[in-house]
């Protein structure tokens, strides 16, 4: 069994834009002790769960989530945002973490762009799955111009604000 | 491949002054760096321009041409917000890559549809893709039995395909001497002397005896429901015959191609350049004719090995629709 996606979403105060952010609020929220139940892979955004992108899609068949298709202002690349109102049928977040820290992680993470997540995703990715010890170089090997204008820096404070390694406890800060 | 020393393809970058370990680094890269990853990889990269003109003429497909001339013609280069897109596009990534002017819209749509044919009727046709199941279930299964420490009939101890599947063998060396001339030897050979599955398999390659195909899609058309309660039935049915017998098959198609991971990438994406100078993607269009990459195409087929599975798969089909009457 896997968690509420909608539950989650709910917690989130109703709202998750994108899939990318939906996918790397999970995934940190995972190694804070969720035990969401989903398994992750490394992929072009950094660590992703089909898992989990085949529940979303259920839950929006099902009714459980609800997902708007709109497009960004400046040059109409389209995306998605889902929204919930009532919890599915999932394990509810609170079994393995206080719901209290859940709310706060995510509250943290919805202050930053979803370029600042995924880069905060995949630089714990890099050092606690794959143990790679310099992630900064490895980092803007991958990320490119997505590293660039003091996003590496924002996304490793933000794991820093979490309690995540590298920032929090490996020593590889 | 490219950064082994020992390869020939970093000796061949360096005969040309190219540091292979740069071009390693392009290739990975999965943001744009420079103009030159759009060559690479983008809305407009030379794969995609090779690949449609010379797959169309190679498979004698009839759908899908294009006006390379006149896209050719209308490619420019501006800076494109790389970020994924977001609520306000607060925190853009601008880096230059290629776009197309208004003019050449009409041929842009016809390139993005000829790509969403050549995979509808190629890349995603349910033979091509029944053959890639059994190719994948052969190497899966001889794979298994070498990193158990069992032994495969028809293959020698010092078999490439030995020393790249056994503990610790997945190395660049041992990759690098896999070629189709090795794989075709191992369907031979393990066609001949094998036995098991592994040898049903390869004879079935050989023989180019196609796996037979139930299509999820084609079965219960328009119907999610019912095409969610075959695929449970089938999967419970055929639960302990599934990766050996029976392949499910899954794949989702968009307008901007195949659908893996997030979301389609973002270079990927096709901008035009309005009259104004400012960028619009392609599917923003009001008359647009391409839908935009939201709307998904699924691709879900059970591949069977044997008439008599197939037929029951047939029945459970038979029975779900029953019960959806």
């Amino acid at each position: 069994m896997t968690i509420d996606v909608p539950s989650l979403v709910m917690a989130a105060g109703g709202e998750v834009v994108g899939k990318i952010r939906l996918q790397k609020i999970i995934y940190l929220l995972d190694q804070l002790g969720l035990n969401s139940g989903f398994s992750y892979e490394y992929f072009h955004y950094g660590p992703y769960s089909e898992d989990l992108a085949e529940t979303v899609e259920d839950d929006v068949v099902f009714g459980n989530l609800s997902a708007s298709q709109r497009r960004r202002v400046s040059d109409g690349v389209p995306y998605v945002a889902y929204s919930a109102t009532k919890s599915g049928d999932g394990d509810t977040l609170e079994t393995h973490i206080p719901i209290g820290r859940v709310r706060a992680a995510i509250d943290e993470m919805q202050r930053h762009s979803a370029t600042i997540l995924e880069l905060a995703a995949t630089i714990h990715w890099l050092v606690a799955m794959e143990g790679v010890s310099d992630w900064r170089a490895e980092l803007v090997r991958r990320k490119g111009a997505k590293t660039r204008d003091g996003r590496d820096r924002k996304a490793f404070e933000l794991l820093r604000s979490l309690g995540l390694p590298p920032a929090v406890g490996s020593g590889l800060a | 491949m490219i950064r082994d020393d020992s390869g020939d393809i970093s000796r061949i970058l360096a005969s040309s002054g190219v540091a292979a370990g740069d071009v390693a680094d392009l290739v990975a890269a999965e943001t744009p760096t420079d103009m030159y990853h759009a060559i690479v990889s983008s809305s407009f990269d030379a794969d995609r321009l090779d690949y449609l003109l010379r797959d169309r003429y190679m498979t004698g497909t009839g759908a899908g041409a294009i006006d390379l001339d006149w896209l050719m013609d209308n490619v420019r280069v501006e800076a494109i917000d790389f970020a994924p897109a977001d609520a306000d596009g607060a925190d853009p990534v601008y880096e230059h890559s290629f776009c197309l002017e208004h003019k050449a819209r009409d041929a842009a749509e016809d390139f993005l549809l000829a790509r969403y044919r050549l995979f509808t009727n190629v890349y995603l046709h349910k033979t091509t893709r029944g053959i890639e199941q059994m190719v994948s279930a052969f190497f899966r299964i001889i794979a298994r039995e070498i990193q158990a420490g069992g032994r495969i009939a028809g293959l020698s101890d010092d078999h490439p395909l030995v020393h790249f599947f056994s503990p610790g063998g997945d190395v660049i060396a041992n990759y690098r001497v896999l070629d189709d001339t090795i794989a075709w030897g191992a369907l031979h050979t393990v066609a001949t002397n094998g036995s098991g599955s592994a040898k049903t398999i390869a004879g079935r390659i050989l023989n180019r005896e196609r796996p037979i195909c139930l299509d999820v899609q084609n079965t219960f058309p328009e119907d999610v429901e019912g095409q969610r309660r075959l695929k449970h039935a089938l999967d419970t049915k055929f639960k302990s015959e599934l990766g050996a017998s029976v392949f499910r098959d899954v794949a989702e198609l968009s307008i901007y191609g195949e659908i893996g991971a997030d979301d389609g990438r973002a270079q990927k994406r096709l901008m035009i350049r309005m009259p104004d100078q400012r960028l619009k993607e392609i599917t923003d269009f009001k008359d647009a004719t391409v839908a935009g990459s939201d709307r998904k195409r699924a691709f879900e087929r059970y591949y069977f090995l044997s008439e008599a599975d197939f037929r029951i798969a047939q029945s459970v089909a038979d029975s779900v629709r029953g019960r959806r009457k």
